[in-house]
């Protein structure tokens, strides 16, 4: 069995800055980490892999940089990593980044056999977009589960698999055949702690690189921004919603000083509460 | 003249309308606006849209029209209520098929066909269907979509006739451009609906 997991490299959310004159995100000195969303699909990738075996290649297209994401993924136990790096995919949207990965899965399928299941997280913490699974999906014509929750069964035999899917109406309980993308939910299960082997063997394995060449791109005007056709043109901090900041003091009863300070600025509040509680 | 001859001549009348509404709708790139359902009835969000979506469509002097996704018989028929919330025509051709629902694959096929034929503008929802469709659709049509969830979208017409579409994100706020014809939004409009006295919804995104 062999299973695909796409990550990306993000910066870390937490500290992420805006640059107060160009309006333009700060990278530098952001540190980055996996996108936590892409590590629930790498421990129910890893999870299968404990019960039917086979083995796990990790995917990703970033800067080289990225490789350093990559060697993190190895030490929770992935098989393999491959980086697909190159110029040409700077500033991709999720059309030209679904094109390059759809590409990139396909040269993994001839090189290192066939993938059973390909993996992504619901989204990226960065993009926000829960395309680039479906769009991937459609590309290379598999099946896709999505927001998935659980996976119920699996029939390595009968080449079928049975998932949980979340949805707005509750949860469905959905049955397709291999291969398939899935697309896995947060909260579903816990990323494991790598073994020692699998950190030593991280640090010295050889990372796969792969520029668009490599990985049999054949048209590379589909590739990063050329192939975008929607680019971003300005990032900015968005404006606050609040009209007016009190700050309250710190007190003994901070939640009566909070209730005090909002019934000073809202007194009709009051009186609206105080009617519907019935107290005088 | 009877009343049966009175009601045929009626009947003719509207079917005439609507073909021609039909085909004022091919003309020209309007705006098409995803009604979901959502717990047996539509989905509060594609009220949302079709609010938000009329203001744009106002100011760009083109038409709007309401789409029924997987609807059951009873949310098809509240799908009706689009008229009221601003769209200038319902299509319901694409009806709820429970074989079908988890299905993106019909769904997408069948929007893809519709646009092919009718060239529009679609603003589907951030529903985790919304999301799904979107991928396949811009997929497929290779087309653009804008990333994080809308909260405002604002649309200029340039030289060369396309549209330029700009929103501001929530969480961290871009303005986007996109320079294909089609262009899917996701929103999250905060707008009202046209009815006297109706419930301003608010958005239940999925986490």
């Amino acid at each position: 069995m062999h299973n695909v997991v796409c990550i990306k490299q993000v910066p870390d959310s937490a500290q992420i800055r805006v640059h107060p004159v160009t309006n333009t995100i700060m990278r530098q000195g952001v540190p980055t980490i996996i996108n936590p969303y892409d590590l629930f699909a790498l421990e129910a990738a890893l999870e299968l892999r404990d019960k039917f075996g086979g083995e796990i290649t990790v995917l990703t297209m970033g800067p080289p940089s990225a490789e350093e994401s990559l060697r993190k993924a190895l030490t929770f136990g992935a098989d393999r990593a491959v980086l697909l790096t190159d110029r040409c995919f700077a500033g991709a949207d999720t059309l030209a980044t679904t094109y390059a990965l759809a590409t990139a899965i396909r040269k993994i399928g001839k090189e290192y056999g066939q993938p059973d299941l390909i993996f992504t997280g619901k989204q990226t913490i960065d993009g926000d977009t829960a395309q680039v699974g479906p769009g991937i999906a459609k590309r290379l014509r598999v099946l896709q589960l999505t927001y998935v929750a659980k996976i119920r069964a699996l029939d390595l035999a009968a080449r079928t698999i049975e998932a949980e899917r979340r949805s707005e109406g509750g949860v469905q309980v959905l049955r397709t055949r291999l291969p398939c993308l899935i697309t896995m939910l947060e909260a579903t299960n816990q990323i494991r702690r790598g073994a020692m082997a699998d950190a030593l063997r991280a640090a010295r394995a050889q990372i796969v690189k792969w520029s668009a060449q490599h990985a049999d791109v054949e048209d590379i005007s589909k590739c990063g921004l050329k192939g975008s056709p929607t680019v971003v043109k300005r990032v900015f901090a968005p404006t606050a919603r609040a009209e007016k900041a009190v700050l309250v003091e710190p007190a003994e009863q901070p939640a009566e000083a909070l209730i005090d300070a909002m019934f000073k600025y809202q007194p009709r509040l009051e009186a609206d509460l105080a009617a519907l509680t019935g107290d005088p | 003249m009877s009343t049966a001859i009175k009601a045929a001549a009626s009947i003719r009348e509207g079917r005439a309308a609507v073909k021609k509404n039909a085909e004022h709708f091919k003309a020209d790139n309007h705006f098409w606006v995803g009604i979901e359902q959502g717990r047996g009835d539509v989905h509060p969000i594609s009220w949302e849209l079709m609010g938000a979506d009329r203001k744009l469509a106002g100011k760009l002097k083109v038409d709007v029209a309401a789409v029924a996704l997987r609807l059951e018989r009873e949310a098809m028929r509240n799908a009706a209520r689009a008229s009221s919330y601003g769209a200038d025509m319902v299509y319901a051709d694409l009806v709820y098929n429970v074989q079908q629902e988890h299905r993106k694959e019909f769904y997408t096929k069948a929007l893809i066909d519709a646009v092919n034929s009718h060239r529009p503008t679609i603003l589907p929802s951030r529903t985790t269907f919304g999301c799904d469709l979107t991928g396949s659709v811009t997929a497929t049509l290779l087309a653009g979509s804008t990333s994080l969830p809308c909260t405002i979208y604002k649309m200029n017409r340039t030289a060369n006739g396309h549209r330029t579409p700009a929103r501001d994100g929530n969480a961290r706020a871009r303005h986007a451009r996109s320079w294909h014809c089609y262009h899917l939004f996701r929103g999250s409009a905060q707008s009202r609906p046209r009815r006297q006295n109706a419930i301003v919804y608010t958005w239940p995104r999925i986490r």
